[in-house]
């Protein structure tokens, strides 16, 4: 079911505001935790809009979901903390 | 009843939303309510068997919503509720947590490098598959394709084998593992062979899980953590295969017994297992859509707006609003965008443009 779908890879700058977004971000907190403008934000997202043949955010969602692109903040395997040491 | 976290009778959102048991979400309730307690209070107080209780905690403090001091016996620890906002946030983006592809190619780099460094002198090749096939070094050896790796590890458990450990991030399997996995966990099963199989949580409640009719309690276990940096197995705590690319695994496995090596990896398999837990804790929901909501989302994933679509349903635009709403309520999320992104990764509707045979793009250029 896979074999027809289009492979498009995204940039780390693409992959890190899909993140944050994904985890409710908005906009300008995602633009702020980036260090970049909102405006590059929407430039960014339009550019994948774009390429994804998609014409408004929720279609985006769809296809980034749908062909299991997005949003995890990299773990860092390189030190596994033990997960269940969350004892604050 | 002295501390109070929130004022008695406030709302707290409820954890089964997020997959917990009811009885984890009544513990938290009156952690959060009452304040902290130990769980013979608890199980007095609620007049819930203690084997319960015990349960209910170990699950609360399994997803972080609950913690306790340390101190004594179990009888003596006092447990404490995180703030529900900082635990419904948790468990939301665990649970829209979607891997792609390099994401996990540098988490698995990320472990050899690490191993590399931790180990000096190592002959671990920091990337990819080296070029020629055979032995390169001690304790390491190249299966050049997927499939002698397949007859490799076959031929390993064929012999007299007492634990196997798997881990994997993929999030979904093709038929072709699936058919190559099945009869071996079946043989390990039957042979008794302790068995653990660490998963990544399927995006979309992954059907295709065969070895899930075998978990039982004593020799085959399965648990589930979202942050498996690596596909990786163990055999014996002897021998190790991963694969060669993270990328492509056409690419075959490395054959690791290099002792200092496949103790690194098991360090990582044992913490990572210390921490995961039963499957279908993280899973997606399913979903079940009504008609209207079936619809409704049709339209909008081929473009449709709110407005259009409403007039093509014959409702109002509020009509269209609310039923967003309380759909994105059922999935835990806050705006359209992550509302798309679950509904596709659950495979309930995918925008037109990716299914057209034109496509958005051709891939050649895109992909690495």
């Amino acid at each position: 079911m896979e074999h027809g779908l289009p492979k498009i890879t995204l940039s780390d700058r693409e992959r890190e505001l899909v993140a944050l977004l994904a985890q409710g971000h908005t906009d300008v907190s995602a633009a702020e935790k980036l260090g970049i403008s909102a405006r590059s934000v929407t430039n960014i997202l339009r550019s994948l809009m774009d390429r994804l043949g998609v014409e408004n955010r929720f279609q985006l969602g769809l296809a980034l979901g749908f062909l299991r692109k997005a949003n995890v903040p990299p773990p860092n395997p390189a030190l596994p903390v033990d997960a269940s040491g969350d004892n604050r | 009843m002295t501390s109070s976290h929130v004022p008695v009778g406030a709302a707290v959102p409820s954890l089964v939303r997020w997959g917990l048991t009811s009885d984890a979400d009544l513990v938290f309730r009156t952690l959060v309510t009452f304040g902290p307690r130990t769980r013979r209070m608890l199980a007095a107080e609620l007049g819930l068997p203690p084997r319960r209780t015990d349960q209910a905690l170990a699950e609360l403090r399994e997803c972080g919503a609950a913690m306790s001091t340390d101190d004594g016996g179990s009888a003596a620890r006092v447990w404490t509720a995180r703030r529900p906002s900082d635990v419904v946030s948790v468990l939301r983006s665990r649970r829209i947590r979607i891997v792609d592809a390099q994401a996990k190619a540098r988490s698995h780099h990320g472990v050899v490098h690490a191993l590399r460094t931790a180990t000096a002198g190592l002959g671990l090749p920091a990337l990819t598959a080296p070029g020629s096939a055979g032995s390169f070094a001690d304790g390491l050896r190249y299966l050049v394709t997927r499939e002698q790796a397949r007859q490799r590890l076959a031929e390993v458990l064929r012999a007299e084998v007492r634990e196997f450990l798997t881990m994997s991030n993929e999030q979904a399997f093709d038929a072709e593992s699936a058919r190559a996995a099945a009869p071996l966990d079946m043989a390990l099963f039957t042979r008794g062979v302790q068995v653990r199989v660490l998963a990544a949580p399927p995006a979309d409640g992954d059907p295709l899980d065969v070895s899930g009719h075998l978990v039982n309690a004593t020799s085959f276990q399965r648990r589930e953590t979202p942050d498996v940096p690596l596909k990786l197995m163990v055999v014996d705590r002897q021998l190790s295969l991963l694969p060669a690319d993270p990328l492509n695994l056409e690419r075959g496995y490395l054959e690791v017994s290099q002792p200092a090596l496949v103790q690194g990896l098991l360090g990582v398999f044992d913490r990572l297992w210390s921490g995961a837990m039963p499957p279908e804790r993280f899973a997606l929901p399913a979903v079940q859509l009504s008609d209207r909501e079936r619809g409704l989302i049709a339209l909008l994933a081929a473009g449709y707006t709110d407005h259009s679509a409403a007039v093509r349903l014959r409702i109002s635009t509020r009509s269209v609003t609310g039923v967003m709403r309380s759909l994105m309520d059922r999935l835990g999320v806050e705006n359209r965008f992550q509302l798309g992104l679950a509904l596709g990764a659950l495979r309930a509707a995918v925008p037109p443009s990716l299914t057209s045979p034109a496509g958005p793009e051709p891939a050649s250029d895109q992909e690495s």
